[in-house]
């Protein structure tokens, strides 16, 4: 039996050991937390990896003496959190700039009344379908839509090497999409949507679902189980693809539709873009200034594989030059994203 | 002072927790602030719920009422047993189970994914590459009750710690089989339906699991408004019949006990019975049970994060110590905060149903739509709270400020009132008798909310993305970007990490706590 | 003015029963005035009212010949300086002896070293020295009471409201109990009512005795007086 004393003293102790652990939180938060200092800074919502643009943004950090402050996105609330952020924040933004890793939420803001205009001089040498026309956005470096297959389930000669296959019987049950709800999953439905036109897509997608496609969260989780050989084949991203290929595991990454007849693939750039109303303007220009260098291209075509867009930008050997893309615009994949984004909750999630 | 304070903690209840969602409410429901023709938004109402949206709230429901049942009974047992059997290293037992809630739902489902999936272990050795289907609301039932049950078996037995011997000796004297059925179940009931409540509400609003196993429920529905559509005033609509339910709920229970008494503090004596007394057999069956528990939520889940993490501890640590530094920040300043208010709010207004029934409702609305409020209110407020550390503490508190004052309503029920009174006559001041009376009579409250609250602030994800200022990553965010990247050895090694620290506080807890 | 307590026409109902109805009476200074009657008859809840922890619906009560309840006006339970024995005794199951006494005396005495005397003072009244740092779950049933006691007795009041404080004890404990309360009552000048359904204690112990029945007073008497009627349905 404990001594009465030894009770009586511990809840003392834990009453003072709680008291004291609140007044030092109270004051390291103060104190770290506190007014910020004024001070050159520019604030960055990004909805990139962030392990590949960290370091980019730590690096205009280093040349400009500008403080970056970037949020970023987690997998789960991928665009989710951001874009919602940024419409809620309107009255009163908080932040300068947005990398978006695609265009159609770009568009989206814009429409919003979120961005502000900014025609980038390093924007000159980008193909006119990759940017805004007024300047709101501009796309650089892109991830295009790919089929990533397990070589050690398909040989070469049965490989996958269009969109239909996923709706090819002899792959029942095999192949994985990502949420075409969410992020790029739902952009590449949009843009079928608007290439195919709304009957012939909604056809396609309901014969993908007869013939068991596994839907996953992510690309990334499609890239996983591609791996592992529990779904044999997938539709995801160059970048998620990438990842796979430098780890050399068992997979083959095919640009789907190239062929004559082929609809294409759709290209996704990330797209850099100014908020309206943002607390540091002119620190923000610079930042998408530097953004739209060749050279965080070339970065990001090497760590990513991501398609670089601009003229001058220089293409890795590894990356596929002359990509089939769609017949859509981004502003007619737009157009589309709410039909199609109905569709899939109301029919085919269902 | 009593009527000073108790205004005092209005208004706090009223600036942090109900202006921000309510603002939201009304401002998605009634656009421009203009009320618009009641018809219309109920006819907006009525349309966004089609059949397969409402077909999706039952099943998730069914979930949630399902996944409350068996973690509840499953820690109901458990709290029995090793409160009153005559087991041996009770304590240490009770440790080891409490540490399956210790694990993000997901990551216990990502295990055993890695388990039992077309290419699991398990499938493949054991299973001879025959796949168990594990994509199914069954798999989210199991994997959820898995998950949740320890917090189940940790209310119920602080409840059972709180009961008077004597009641329970009085019982055995007279009818020894009957006392666990009509003495302990009857006393503890507050404990259980809480208990049993948590469970509900924490299913219900899970949704990664479910994702993880391709199972659509109802919280995915209301993600898919924002994620998909930007559609913020349809994820509102879509929340309110989950906050009907949970004001339905909460009133339920307060309803259910107004009347009943539940005392069994008062001054005599607290001295611990065992008056379970197992055969050998008995025993042996008993162990096994444990052992099964622990295997299937703890030993195989954590086995695997041994494997994943290659023992990267060191790197992995190290490359996240910022993260950690701002989780355990951000978690303490949350836990101190919605444990104090959750205390004073019900000390103050427990004999106010519809308060306290009101307090409960943001339970029912997801992470996202909670955050997108408080950005609402307070981005437009002049004074520095939006876009600092602090949003993240309001954050925290507006979530998990119902799971305190629940957890403290498990506990006041149990203090006799006259012990309260006898204090009152003796003049002391409002302050001294809930510091010196009331506070260390409700210990095992503070203990309970402080360890409980933290737990679920460490893990929180989708509050604080949405609401975390620039420069600010917590380490649940950090293991959600790391799993993006397949980086599963640091995954596995932070989330072991994640793992120790809230054991830590735990086994503080416990040795506090002790008789 | 020599009552120190007095009701007038004090009524009082819970979910639609009448618990007390049209209550009056006066309890003079040193009196040790008794409430006697079945459970359930409303003695506790006169208590309740008196020391401030019920309202009346209707009615009024004075202390020392100030209002303190009625229908405009309510004093607190801790305005109203009153000592209250608990019939479950109400000890704080954390504290030690020491810590009862303490908690109350540090109300009314700020040095510590005059605080220390007093809480000495109370334990020798009470017999308790030896248990000072005992908690309440290692004291037997009449140390327990004699906590009660000595912590009303550190309140300073003048008024001692007692609900059937020995109710579970035998003949010899209540005997202690009540010679014990008896020296305290004259030694601090104690004005007491004293709630109980046991005759002995009312002859023992009160000087007067109101009767009630289902939430009436039906009579005020010396003990004796009142007690005489039930001799006949006691002999066997």
């Amino acid at each position: 039996m404990k001594n009465k004393k030894t009770i009586y003293l511990e809840s003392k102790k834990l009453f003072l050991g709680i008291a004291l652990a609140v007044a030092i939180f109270l004051i390291i938060s103060v104190f770290l937390f506190g007014t910020p200092k004024e001070e050159k800074k520019v604030i960055v919502y990004v909805s990139h990896d962030q392990d590949i643009s960290e370091p980019i943004l730590k690096e205009f950090e280093k040349s400009s003496g500008i403080k970056v402050e970037a949020l970023y996105d987690t997998e789960a609330t991928k665009t989710v959190g951001l874009v919602n952020r940024l419409i809620v924040e309107k009255s009163n933004p908080r932040a300068d700039v947005f990398w978006n890793n695609e265009v159609i939420r770009s568009i989206l803001l814009k429409n919003e009344n979120v961005l502000q205009p900014y025609c980038s001089p390093n924007a000159n040498d980008i193909p006119s379908i990759y940017k805004d026309k007024d300047c709101y956005w501009t796309g650089f470096a892109a991830r295009a839509r790919v089929i990533l297959y397990n070589t050690e389930k398909i040989s070469e000669k049965d490989s996958p090497n269009s969109l239909y296959d996923f709706t090819n019987p002899k792959w029942k049950g095999k192949a994985c999409i990502s949420n075409p709800l969410l992020g790029t999953g739902s952009a590449l439905t949009a843009a079928l949507f608007a290439s195919l036109g709304d009957e012939n897509a909604k056809e396609f997608y309901l014969k993908m679902k007869d013939n068991g496609v596994s839907i996953l969260e992510s690309p990334s989780m499609v890239r996983d189980q591609v791996v592992s050989g529990e779904c044999w084949l997938g539709s995801l991203d160059t970048d998620d693809a990438h990842d796979a290929l430098v780890a050399k595991k068992p997979v083959i990454m095919v640009f789907p539709d190239q062929d004559k007849e082929g609809m294409g693939t759709v290209l996704f750039p990330n797209s850099v873009m100014m908020i309206k109303g943002a607390p540091h303007p002119e620190e923000a220009k610079k930042l998408i200034d530097f953004i739209l260098t060749s050279k965080v291209e070339e970065q990001l075509a090497e760590s990513a594989m991501q398609i670089p867009l601009k003229a001058n930008s220089s293409v890795p050997e590894n990356i596929q030059k002359n990509i089939k893309q769609m017949d859509a615009t981004y502003e007619q994949i737009y157009e589309k994203l709410n039909v199609s984004s109905e569709f899939i909750q109301e029919v085919f999630l269902r | 002072m009593y009527n000073n304070f108790k205004y005092f903690i209005y208004f706090l209840l009223l600036i942090f927790i109900f202006f921000p969602i309510f603002y939201l409410f009304v401002y998605a429901l009634f656009p421009n602030f203009q009320p618009a023709n009641i018809y219309s938004l109920l006819n907006y109402i009525a349309l966004s719920f089609d059949s397969g949206t409402v077909k999706i709230f039952f099943e998730t429901i069914l979930i949630g009422l399902f996944t409350s049942i068996i973690a509840g009974g499953i820690g109901l047992i458990l709290a029995i047993l090793l409160e009153y059997a005559n087991l041996s290293h009770r304590n240490f037992f009770k440790s080891l189970l409490f540490i399956p809630f210790l694990i993000p739902p997901y990551i216990l489902t990502f295990s055993w994914m890695g388990l039992l999936g077309k290419r699991g272990t398990f499938t493949e050795i054991i299973f001879q590459n025959i796949p168990i289907n594990i994509y199914n609301p069954f798999a989210v039932i199991v994997f959820l009750s898995l998950s949740y049950f320890p917090i189940a078996m940790f209310i119920i037995s602080l409840g059972l710690k709180n009961i008077d011997s004597n009641l329970i000796d009085s019982g055995r004297l007279s009818n020894r089989k009957r006392v666990v059925r009509k003495i302990v179940l009857q006393l503890i009931r507050p404990h259980l339906l809480i208990a049993c409540f948590f469970v509900f509400v924490l299913a219900i609003s899970e949704y990664t699991v479910a994702s993880f196993l391709r199972v659509n429920v109802y919280s995915s529905e209301i993600f898919a408004q924002l994620a998909a559509f930007f559609d913020i005033r349809r994820a509102i609509v879509f929340s309110l019949p989950l906050v009907g339910l949970a004001i339905l709920l909460t009133g339920s229970i307060h309803f259910y006990f107004r009347k009943k008494s539940f005392t069994t503090i008062s001054s005599s004596s607290r001295k611990k019975v065992n008056f379970i007394n197992l055969s050998k057999r008995q025993k042996a069956a008993v162990y096994s049970f444990i052992l099964f528990v622990l295997l299937f939520s703890l030993l195989l889940p954590i086995g695997m994060l041994f494997i994943e993490s290659e023992l990267n501890f060191f790197d992995a640590i190290n490359s996240a110590k910022i993260q950690i530094f701002n989780s355990l920040l951000a978690s303490m300043s949350g836990t101190i905060v919605a444990t104090f208010l959750g205390f004073f709010t019900y000390y103050i207004f427990k004999n106010s149903k519809s308060l306290i029934t009101l307090i409960s409702f943001p339970l029912a609305i997801s992470s996202p739509v909670i955050g997108i409020s408080l950005i609402n209110f307070y981005n437009s407020l002049p004074i520095p709270i939006y876009g600092t550390f602090w949003i993240i503490v309001i954050g925290y508190l507006v979530r998990f400020l119902p799971f305190s004052i629940f957890i403290f309503s498990s506990f006041f029920p149990q203090i006799s009132p006259s012990i309260e009174e006898s204090a009152k006559l003796s003049k002391s001041s409002f302050f001294k008798r809930i510091y010196k009376i009331i506070i260390p009579l409700t210990k095992g409250g503070f203990l309970s909310s402080f360890i409980i609250i933290f737990i679920l602030c460490f893990g929180e994800v989708g509050l604080t993305q949405m609401v975390t200022p620039p420069g600010f990553q917590t380490l649940s965010m950090r293991i959600e970007t790391l799993m993006h990247y397949a980086n599963y050895s640091y995954v596995a090694s932070l989330s072991l990490f994640f793992l120790a620290i809230i054991f830590f506080a735990y086994i503080l807890h416990s040795w506090v706590y002790r008789e | 003015m020599s009552e120190l307590i007095k009701l007038e026409n004090v009524n009082k109902r819970f979910n639609g029963k009448e618990i007390l109805k049209d209550i009056s009476f006066e309890v003079k200074k040193g009196e040790r005035f008794g409430i006697f009657g079945p459970s359930g008859c409303g003695k506790t809840t006169i208590l309740r009212i008196i020391a401030g922890l019920e309202k009346p619906d209707t009615g009024e009560v004075f202390l020392r010949g100030k209002k303190v309840s009625s229908s405009k006006a309510f004093a607190l339970p801790e305005e109203r300086d009153i000592s209250f024995i608990f019939q479950d005794l109400a000890l704080w199951p954390h504290m030690s002896v020491k810590g009862h006494l303490e908690f109350v005396l540090s109300n009314w005495i700020c040095e510590k070293d005059r605080r220390e005397k007093k809480i000495e003072e109370i334990l020798k009244a009470v017999n308790l020295e030896g248990q000072a740092n005992s908690k309440p779950e290692y004291l037997s049933g009449g140390e327990k009471q004699r906590l009660a006691l000595g912590r009303a007795i550190a309140q300073k009041s003048d008024i001692f409201l007692l609900d059937e404080p020995y109710s579970s004890f035998d003949i010899d404990l209540k005997a202690e109990m009540q010679k014990l309360f008896l020296s305290m009552h004259k030694k601090y000048n104690l004005t007491t009512v004293y709630v109980t359904h046991d005759i002995f204690e009312i002859l023992n112990f009160c000087t007067r005795v109101a009767r009630m029945e289902n939430g009436r007073i039906l009579e005020m008497k010396k003990p004796r007086e009142i007690v005489r009627k039930y001799f006949d349905k006691l002999r066997i």
